[in-house]
């Protein structure tokens, strides 16, 4: 396992282009809000009524801007995510995503009261009539409230309490709910009418942005999953409700994915076409071969089951990093909890030999127990300790104490955790407590991939 | 880090509005004048509402009815000369001069009847006697679309305007009244 294609943080350069990205976004938004600002009048700013409308278009361009460079931080633009990385795109995309909420909610708000104002009826009769009477309300309102909803749920709490399919669903409508809003803009938008260069400059954002989407996140997967054309090869059962799906393809080699990452996977089938599903790879790629390992989690990974042999797969990815050239010290530790465990059976494979792992595989029953043999196989093989830690939280407490028994270099390690939110929390108070620091503690959430 | 970052978005942010601002300054102080014509008729393309307006009031803005003969009075003068090339008509000097109302034109959001002046057969000036201006937000609007139109009839001499996107109501009606003014002026 060579370690030299492997593209993990590359520190110094990487910093230099997020800034670069950084100032771009800015300058982006400094000619957006110049739009607004280079078109008032003495008239936009002479009574109350009228301050509240142009604050209310500033909050609706740059709600509208950050929605686009939102969605361009996603749209996999390789040059971006390779100098920026995926892991801190999604990152930007989360902190983002809320701020263009609030400033369309924002905008919705003012504008319905500063025209209530100028035209002295309530608010929400204001609001009612703009929706009637000017053009490209309706879809607009639709937009919003399509906006609303995936702000919702991906609320956190909210989030935690849904499936990833159902919540990727509905958050896949915010494409369309940006797309919806854009006629009101130029049609009605004061600093668009009779300026054209401000409307081309606004027109050329989103057809700008529409076209990297379309792009980078349909033609060319859809090319590349053609290509390699990736099929279910076989379904093994491997434990009770666990599966893996091995898929065979041509020169995966290729796609330069690693032991940890994992792909958004969508398998043909007249059911589930059009959901993808985030799973991690669950042994180390080869030139023919794939194979993920799913258990009964959400609504889909049970449909999972059912796809046969020959299933069509196409596929986005590899993302995350999650892998195993982030690790810097000589000593690693490798904790699953439960199914957890299939990502750091996939990564266990590709650390080079000078490393010294211990793997901590913690499970309630020992039914729950998979990949056993393929672990000792692979322990045995490179030179690993693997620790089954079967029965409940207090026979493994898992706190710093407990785990620096089992493992004594423990607090000079790299810690790579994949399991349920509660054992990940444990581990990484144990692993402050013993004076890890936060960049040596390596966690890939499977519940929910940050797949956006 | 993050802080580091904040202030570079900042700084874009700041770089691209003040370049912005710097190239096409912003016009706070002025009024999207209706009714008056004048400060329009021999403005550029690139910064129309940015002439400076010496007739335009907040009155005229708001009450544009009553100052027909103002802003025709205004308009008189400087034009001709400035008004843009496609109007190189071989018309022959000392055609009519006059005042002209066309026929008030409904429109979805209520009429609008324009009025022109013309001077030796050439429109110098175009007004909007009336408007929609029922709602704030037709105000609003139209306080922006009107100086084009007035801009865009007197480039075209004729009443075959592009008319105003966003305000595609009010330059129909503009269109059609003004085709009516300029049949009373045998234009």
């Amino acid at each position: 396992m060579a370690n030299k294609r492997r593209t993990g943080d590359l520190g110094v350069g990487r910093r230099i282009n997020a800034d670069w990205a950084s100032i771009l976004m800015g300058l982006g938004l400094g000619l957006t809000l110049a739009l607004e600002i280079d078109t008032m009048t003495s008239g936009d700013w002479s009574g109350v009524y009228s301050s509240i409308t142009s604050i209310s278009r500033l909050a609706a361009l740059s709600g509208s801007y950050f929605a686009l460079v939102g969605l361009v931080f996603v749209a996999r633009i390789p040059w971006i995510e390779k100098s920026v990385g995926h892991d801190k795109l999604v990152k930007w995309h989360r902190m983002l995503g809320p701020w263009s909420l609030y400033l369309i909610l924002f905008h919705v708000l003012l504008v319905g009261l500063g025209y209530a104002g100028g035209d002295r009826v309530s608010t929400a009769a204001e609001l009612w009539r703009m929706t009637l009477k000017y053009p490209w309300m309706i879809p607009a309102d639709i937009g919003f409230l399509l906006m609303m909803i995936a702000g919702v749920t991906s609320y956190k709490k909210a989030r935690a309490k849904m499936s990833y399919e159902t919540w990727w669903t509905v958050h896949l409508y915010t494409y369309l709910a940006v797309a919806l809003g854009f006629m009101h803009q130029v049609l009605t938008g004061p600093m668009f009418t009779g300026h054209p260069l401000n409307k081309i400059f606004w027109e050329g954002l989103y057809i700008a942005t529409a076209a990297v989407i379309l792009l980078w996140r349909f033609v060319i997967p859809l090319m590349r999953s053609l290509r390699h054309n990736l099929r279910v090869d076989q379904i093994v059962v491997e434990g009770p409700g666990v599966v893996s799906i091995v898929m065979r393809g041509r020169h995966l080699d290729r796609l330069n994915a690693q032991g940890g990452q994992f792909f958004s996977w969508r398998f043909i089938t007249s059911g589930q076409w059009w959901i993808s599903h985030p799973y991690s790879l669950s042994a180390a790629p080869t030139e023919h071969h794939m194979r993920v390992t799913v258990k009964n989690l959400g609504d889909a990974s049970g449909a999972v089951l059912g796809i046969k042999p020959g299933t069509r797969v196409f596929f986005e990815g590899p993302y995350g990093t999650f892998v195993a050239s982030k690790a810097a010290r000589g000593h690693i530790v490798l904790v699953g909890g439960g199914v957890g465990i299939t990502p750091l059976r996939a990564l266990l494979e590709e650390f080079d030999a000078t490393k010294e792992i211990d793997v901590l595989y913690r499970v309630g029953d020992e039914k729950e127990l998979v990949f056993r043999k393929e672990l000792d196989a692979i322990a045995a093989w490179r030179g690993a300790r693997v620790h089954y830690l079967i029965g409940d939280r207090k026979q493994h407490p898992m706190d710093a104490r407990y785990i620096s028994k089992l493992v004594p270099a423990f607090s000079d390690s790299d810690v790579y955790i994949c399991g349920p939110t509660g054992l990940v929390e444990t581990v990484r108070k144990a692993a402050r407590d013993v004076g890890i620091p936060k960049d040596r503690f390596h966690n890939e959430e499977f519940e929910f991939h940050s797949v956006e | 880090m993050l802080t580091r970052r904040f202030f570079l978005i900042a700084g874009g942010t700041v770089g691209g509005l003040g370049a912005v601002l710097s190239i096409t300054p912003p016009q706070f102080g002025a009024t999207t004048g209706l009714g008056t014509g004048t400060s329009l008729s021999g403005g550029t393309t690139a910064t129309p509402l940015a002439s400076p307006t010496p007739a335009a009031t907040h009155k005229a803005t708001t009450t544009p009815t009553k100052k027909p003969t103002k802003g025709a009075g205004g308009g008189t003068k400087p034009t001709p000369t400035k008004t843009p090339a496609p109007v190189t008509t071989p018309k022959p000097a000392g055609g009519v001069s006059g005042t002209f109302t066309g026929a008030s034109a409904n429109t979805a959001y209520g009429p609008v009847q324009v009025q022109i002046v013309v001077v030796n057969g050439k429109i110098t000036n175009a007004i909007a006697l009336t408007y929609p201006n029922n709602s704030f937000r037709d105000k609003q609007i139209n306080s922006q679309a009107i100086p084009f139109l007035v801009q865009e009839t007197l480039a075209a001499q004729s009443a075959n305007i592009q008319g105003v996107g966003g305000a595609s109501y009010t330059s129909q009606g503009w269109a059609n009244s003004l085709q009516s003014a300029l049949k009373k002026a045998g234009l």
